[in-house]
């Protein structure tokens, strides 16, 4: 068949979605029992409740900055100017002597000595978005759940301290609303809430026609109802139905979460979608929000990667080492674990759409703050940035750091999922000692 | 070349339709359904829903809406021994029928991509006159466009040949939908090569499914959604990104025998020609639009059976035989696989008659089984898996819509349709349809996201608690339930017409209790008395069908 | 009569992306590559001879110009340098080089038709305006708010034109330093999320010189960018909008380089997805209703060649080159040669001529 008719058919638009190939073969086949409500409440306890006590009095929180379609390594953290694939910009000093950084990120090389960089991560699925649950579940091994993403995960372990807004925020672009698929097993009180377009979920405020007083009176005649009709009855629906009350409670008392931004913040951040979620991101955490997921979409540079990444990076740039000083500047930063990542990098090989493609060979991830070592770059690629040069850490290692910079035993601490124990990251991995304090 | 493959799924579902124990003459459908979930467990059972219970439960399925105070009242006091099928038999006959079941299967077809008011028009027809499942799914494929009630069915078809956003036309998902909603399978992953995990998905059944309607376009002559199929001169030729292989295939059904594309010369291309006049798009000779609806809804194939079967049994008792419901296939067996096999049997020898479906599920005692744990029930999730105790289901939004006007008092207030030049000076609705629109915004998923799991929102709960639309309903005024509550002056007769009305049911003395001392306290007793009605209308009980 | 051409020569430089050009006596090809370095053959009646590579830059060369009458080549590399070459001595080095020229990516270059000046323009969002004898600089023209990707000189007034990556255009007027006017083609530019989307890629006169125009994509997205490539014609005095013609589907992009025939027809070359990619020949005279661009045959159509960057016509006016990039260029994950190496993409340059042209004395 002539070339028209081979572009015809490979030109079928594609159904595939990312979420399709997500699925792991167990969950394809339906045959996983606990779909999202299963493990709610009593059910998806964890095995020491004694520790998930002293956890919830924790103040730590954590900043999730998720860079959706795989940032270029070689384009930001890893540059390698001037070689057979590194493509065509130059690097520059940073504030850590010897480590230099993409000229296109100019704002972060200002404070790389507040950072920790691994220059050697190497990680397994280098398929287009089906990497994303794989990475934020931290790529467990398949014991036939469906693993909680690391927000929900930092839910359930920590709670929701000492706010009482849910304890899993997602700013990102396009839609918001109750987003309890991340949860897995754990169910979907641990999903989480998703802030969309900046926009405050509407019927925010409460009527004119009633006083706070009166609030407070009808929501306890409505718990009152709710106790009334526990009795007896699976708690699995009653808790959700519930928990999404709770949160609109909270939500509702913390108004100026939503309110315009300070157009001074709008400058420091940059007046793009990235700048105005990096800023309700900040919000957030300061009303004390557990964890905080920060998306930004459009990384994907299968084509035109130069000139793409050329106005990407500095507007990630721009909002990352905002945020970052924002956090340090309110004493925020020690008690905040920051972390700056993608599913995987992209290729040495530029493809004849000038750009580059998936590389979960040998890529990046950036991270700051509670119980992380400042100014310190492990981790190697080779002269050309094709592979990693002795010691790489999978997304398994980064899950175990990131517990124990929390302070979490990520070696000891298990769930409790129907009765079956089940660690909170990959056995096989451990936390990368290089990176914690 | 063309490549003819019978998936192994394919015969085994046929041999399990042949195999399907068949009751005794004098057995029923509901009885052998009990007799089989019996037969599958040793656990105890829970017990049988009360009146209370059941009366709410039945009104929901049947009619979307709660039970009006009388309606309690007369069931809870009917005396008669036949008075769950007895009403069972009545709510059948509902003029609100029509309406909860073309609620239903509107959002199970439509996903809610969007509305149109002739589609509207052939689902409550279809459900007033009993239109049986396969002759729904032949007019939606096929509508006889000289029938007024028919002329909308092609809704389906045509709202996913339109454009959305950046994206081209997408026939891939049009064909990926016809098989998971009449054939429940799911054939996405199977586009662009045999499924990675699902053996008996195969490449070639979606393509073969997408032959058909490749050639589809929506036709811009009528005034209502219609398509057109331009002549398809050869079969399709498609490729595995697997392998270099090209292969052909016309029209096939998955499983099924292929439609081989004939060669026409141009003068006998059309069966009815182009009218270039009316523009009117003209019928091809080869039609692979009615190889379909002659082909895919019938009972000689296995999947149409046991599609419906499984996704009504899933509406009716939370959850599906076989879950996802698009994923039939061996390696995901039913949980009660003769049950599976019986009802998918039984149904088609009753033609396909919904109505006969829906009141067999609702005689089982399976159905009519409480939702309250006793002791010692012992696992819950095992319990309910194995159906000893009912499971909790989630309220559409239209459920919840007309419940809450209803539970307010508050239906009256909107006409399907504002009379004449009547316009309010007002930011609320004024019509029923655009209610509908503020719970399906606050309540229901974005589009192409199907609705069969409990989905609870922020959204939903920050309309409830603080919508000007919700207050309008719960303060006194326009006749509504609150009204009606401050002319009682007994307050034990408030809290008793205020249970009934809004929860169905009497309150126990621990809530008349609670709910007097709240009314007592209370300094403004309009508000008081709206608070208690919002209270119950924004609680679990309310919410939740049990 | 549909026009066909032949392939006299594939040139096969081990690596990728080379922006390739006649030098005006037409007896070399130099081409800017990936790799810093400048490459050059030498064409004779025989074969192309492969010259050694002039070294010296840094990044990626892509901006290329020529003197008119003396065997220089002006280019520009994307740290930034500026540099002049002999391009017909044998190991060259440097006539003169300016290191930072350009803050960065150096996109274009174009010399004046006396050969006295060229300019340049980058990254930087600057045009300079440089003496060609030895690189000073001359004018710094300020007016564009983003990386500058292309230059072009009017041939008649020697007029200065640049067009940015919003798909502004601005004709400068040399003598004050300033804007003089603009052509807005910001149908070729898009804001997608976080990223600029297209760009004035190329521009081409009419052989009249009464048309300007200019091509890039109508980009329906970013990230793995998407559009429907296009040109679009201004009158170059009232400055309206006189052509415009989408070249492919969403999936072909980019129309990188366009440059008149002497047979009358403009010669386009697309690049999108890896493996797609057109050399075409249009008849820029043609009023196509709307709607009938999808449906036209055009004067030369070849879409054989995968992922065309650049095209140069020969000074003959009959002979060009494509530059292409090599099939089965993209993949994800790795692949390796059969020795374990990660190997990279190269691109295969065509020299193809009229199929009935007789061969010439070159």
């Amino acid at each position: 068949m002539n070339n028209q008719n081979k572009k015809q058919a490979s030109q079928q638009q594609r159904l595939c979605t990312p979420a399709h190939h997500v699925m792991s073969r167990r969950e394809l086949l339906g045959v996983t029992a606990a779909s999202g409500l299963l493990g709610f409440g009593g059910l998806g306890g964890l095995v020491q409740p004694l520790v998930a006590d002293e956890l919830s009095q924790s103040d730590k929180q954590v900043l999730f900055i998720w860079i959706d379609g795989g940032m270029s390594q070689l384009e930001s953290w890893d540059p390698k100017p001037n070689t057979k694939f590194g493509g065509p910009f130059r690097s520059i000093q940073t504030t850590l002597p010897g480590i230099r950084v993409s000229e296109l990120m100019p704002k972060t090389a200002q404070i790389m000595h507040l950072l920790a960089l691994d220059r050697g991560v190497t990680t397994v699925d280098n398929s287009h978005s089906a990497g994303v649950p794989r990475i934020q579940r931290g790529d467990p091994k398949d014991r036939g759940v469906i693993y909680p993403y690391f927000g929900s995960a930092v839910a359930k372990l920590m709670g929701q301290g000492k706010s009482s807004l849910p304890p899993y925020i997602w700013v990102k672009p396009g839609s918001g609303g109750f987003k309890y698929q991340d949860a897995g097993f754990l169910g979907p009180r641990y999903g989480a809430l998703a802030i969309g377009d900046g926009q405050a979920p509407p019927n925010l405020l409460l009527p004119d026609t009633l006083s706070h007083d009166d609030n407070s009176a009808r929501n306890r005649l409505r718990n009152f109802a709710n106790q009334q009709y526990a009795a007896g009855r699976n708690p699995t629906f009653s808790e959700a139905q519930s928990f999404v009350f709770d949160s609109a409670d909270a939500l509702m008392s913390r108004q100026a979460l939503f309110a315009d931004p300070d157009p001074a913040d709008v400058q420091l951040y940059g007046d793009n979608e990235l700048g105005r979620d990096m800023l309700i991101g900040r919000k957030m955490l300061e009303a004390g929000v557990r964890f905080v997921k920060v998306n930004s979409y459009g990384w994907d540079t299968h084509g035109d990667n130069f000139n793409g990444h050329a106005s990407l990076m500095p507007r990630f740039d721009q909002a990352f080492a905002a945020v970052v000083l924002d956090l340090q500047e309110r004493g925020m930063l020690d008690k905040t674990l920051v972390i700056a990542m993608s599913e995987f990098g992209r290729t040495p090989r530029i493809n004849g759409h000038v750009g580059r493609d998936h590389w979960p060979e040998a890529w990046s991830i950036a991270m700051t703050g509670t119980g992380i070592r400042r100014g310190v770059v492990i981790g190697e690629t080779n002269k050309t940035g094709t592979f990693v040069e002795n010691e790489s850490h999978d997304i398994g290692d980064f899950f175990h750091t990131w517990f124990a910079a929390l302070g979490v035993n990520s070696l000891e601490t298990e769930y409790l999922n129907n009765g079956q124990p089940l660690p909170i990251a990959h056995d096989d991995c451990k936390p990368i000692k290089e990176l914690l304090t | 070349m063309t490549r003819l493959r019978l998936s192994c799924g394919i015969i085994f579902i046929f041999v399990i339709a042949l195999c399907a124990p068949s009751p005794a003459r004098s057995e029923e459908l509901h009885s052998a359904i009990d007799r089989l979930i019996e037969d599958s467990t040793d656990g105890i059972f829970a017990e049988q829903a009360t009146d209370f219970e059941f009366l709410r439960r039945i009104f929901l399925d049947l009619t979307g809406e709660i039970p009006a105070p009388s309606d309690v009242t007369d069931f809870v006091g009917s005396s008669s021994v036949n008075k769950r099928t007895e009403l069972i038999d009545r709510l059948l006959k509902d003029e609100r029928y029509p309406r909860r079941m073309s609620e239903l299967f509107n959002v199970m077809l439509m996903e809610r991509r969007g509305t149109d008011p002739a589609w509207k028009r052939f689902l409550v027809d279809s459900f007033k006159t009993n239109r049986h499942w396969d002759s729904l799914v032949k007019t939606i494929i096929q509508p006889d466009l000289a029938n007024e009630n028919e002329q909308g069915a092609g809704y389906f078809l045509t709202k996913r040949l339109e454009k959305y956003g950046q994206n081209p036309t997408d026939f891939p998902g049009l064909a990926s939908d016809i098989g998971r909603l009449f054939m429940g399978v799911d054939l996405a992953c199977a586009q662009c090569h045999d499924h990675l995990f699902i053996d008996e998905y195969r490449q070639s059944d979606f393509q073969g499914l997408y032959a058909f309607v490749t050639n589809t376009f929506i036709r811009t002559d009528t005034q209502f959604p219609a398509i057109g199929q331009k002549v398809m001169k050869k079969p399709l030729e498609f490729q595995s990104v697997f392998e270099e292989e090209m292969f052909t295939t016309g029209p096939r059904l998955p499983g099924g025998v292929e439609l081989e594309v004939p060669e026409y010369d141009n003068k006998n291309e059309f069966a009815v020609a182009p009218d270039p006049q009316s523009k009117a798009p003209g019928v091809p000779a080869f039609n692979p639009l009615h190889y379909l609806a002659s082909t895919l809804p019938t009972s000689k194939n296995p999947r149409f059976q046991i599609n419906l079967v499984n996704r009504i049994w899933a509406s009716m008792m939370g959850t599906g035989l076989v879950w996802p419901l698009d994923q039939h296939h061996n390696d995901n067996p039913a949980t009660h696989p003769k049950i599976l096999s019986l009802m998918a049997a039984e149904f088609a020898q009753h033609d396909f008659d919904i109505k006969w479906l829906f009141r067999q599920l609702m005689l089982t005692k399976a159905y009519q089984r409480s939702s309250i744990l006793l002791s010692p029930l012992g696992d819950i999730q095992k319990a309910e898996a194995e159906y000893r105790v009912f499971r909790e289901r989630a309220l559409s939004p239209e459920q919840l819509m007309w419940s809450v006007l209803k539970a307010t008092g508050t239906e009256s207030r909107y006409p399907i349709e504002l009379e004449g030049d009547s316009k309010l000076e007002t930011t609320l609705p004024t019509t029923i349809e655009q209610v509908a629109e503020h719970f399906i915004a606050s309540f229901a998923n974005p589009p192409r996201e199907p609705e069969v799991e409990f989905a609870p929102s922020v959204r939903g709960s920050l309309f409830l608690l603080n919508s000007e639309l919700v207050q309008s309903w719960v303060n006194n005024g326009g006749d509504n339930s609150t009204e009606q509550l401050l002319k009682i002056s007994d307050n034990t007769e408030v809290i008793d017409s205020l249970y009934i009305t809004v929860l169905s049911r009497p309150p126990t003395p621990v809530e008349l209790n609670n709910m007097r001392e709240f009314l007592l306290s209370h300094p403004n007793r309009p508000d008081a008395i709206a608070q208690l009605v919002w209270a119950l209308l924004s609680c679990n009980e309310f919410l939740i069908n049990h | 009569m549909p026009l066909t051409f032949d392939t006299t020569e594939t040139i096969n430089p081990a690596s990728q992306r080379l922006s390739a050009q006649f030098s005006p006596c037409g007896q070399y090809l130099v081409a800017g590559g990936l790799d810093g370095l400048l490459h050059r053959w030498l064409l004779s009646a025989e074969e192309c001879e492969g010259l050694p590579d002039i070294k010296g830059h840094h990044g990626w060369v892509e901006a290329l110009g020529f003197h008119p009458t003396e065997t220089i080549v002006y280019s520009g590399d994307s740290w930034g340098e500026l540099s002049c070459h002999d391009y017909a001595d044998e190991n060259p080095a440097a006539v003169w080089s300016i290191e930072s020229a350009h803050d960065g990516w150096l996109r274009a270059v174009a010399v004046g038709a006396d050969g006295s000046w060229l300019a340049s323009c980058g990254k930087d969002h600057s045009v300079q305006c440089r003496k060609t004898k030895n690189g000073k600089i001359m004018q710094r023209l300020v007016g564009h708010e983003t990386d500058v990707y292309s230059l072009i000189i009017h041939p008649e007034n020697q007029s200065l034109v640049s067009g940015d990556a919003h798909g502004q255009v601005i004709v400068w007027n040399r003598k004050k330093g300033s804007v003089e006017r603009r052509f807005d083609a910001s149908e070729l530019f898009l804001q997608h999320r976080l990223q600029d989307v297209g760009g004035v890629k190329c521009m081409a006169f009419s052989p009249d010189a009464k048309t300007l125009f200019v091509g890039g994509t109508r980009p329906k997205g970013g990230g793995n960018v998407q559009g429907v490539p296009l040109i679009v014609g201004f009158d170059w005095y009232s400055g309206k909008e006189v052509f415009k013609r989408e070249l492919g589907i969403v999936s072909d992009v980019y129309v990188h380089e366009i440059q008149f025939h002497s047979n009358g027809f403009l010669m386009a070359v697309t690049s999108g997805n890896p493996g797609t990619g057109q050399l075409l020949f249009i008849d820029t005279n043609a009023v196509l209703g709307e709607g009938e661009a999808e449906k036209t045959e055009y004067p030369y159509r070849n879409n054989t060649m995968s992922n065309c960057h650049s095209i140069s016509l020969h000074p003959d006016g009959e002979q060009f080159a494509v530059t292409t990039t090599s099939k089965g260029s993209n993949g994800n994950g790795r692949r390796l040669d059969k020795d374990g190496n990660y190997v990279g993409n190269h691109s295969p340059i065509y020299l193809m001529r009229p199929s009935n042209s007789t061969d010439k004395e070159l």
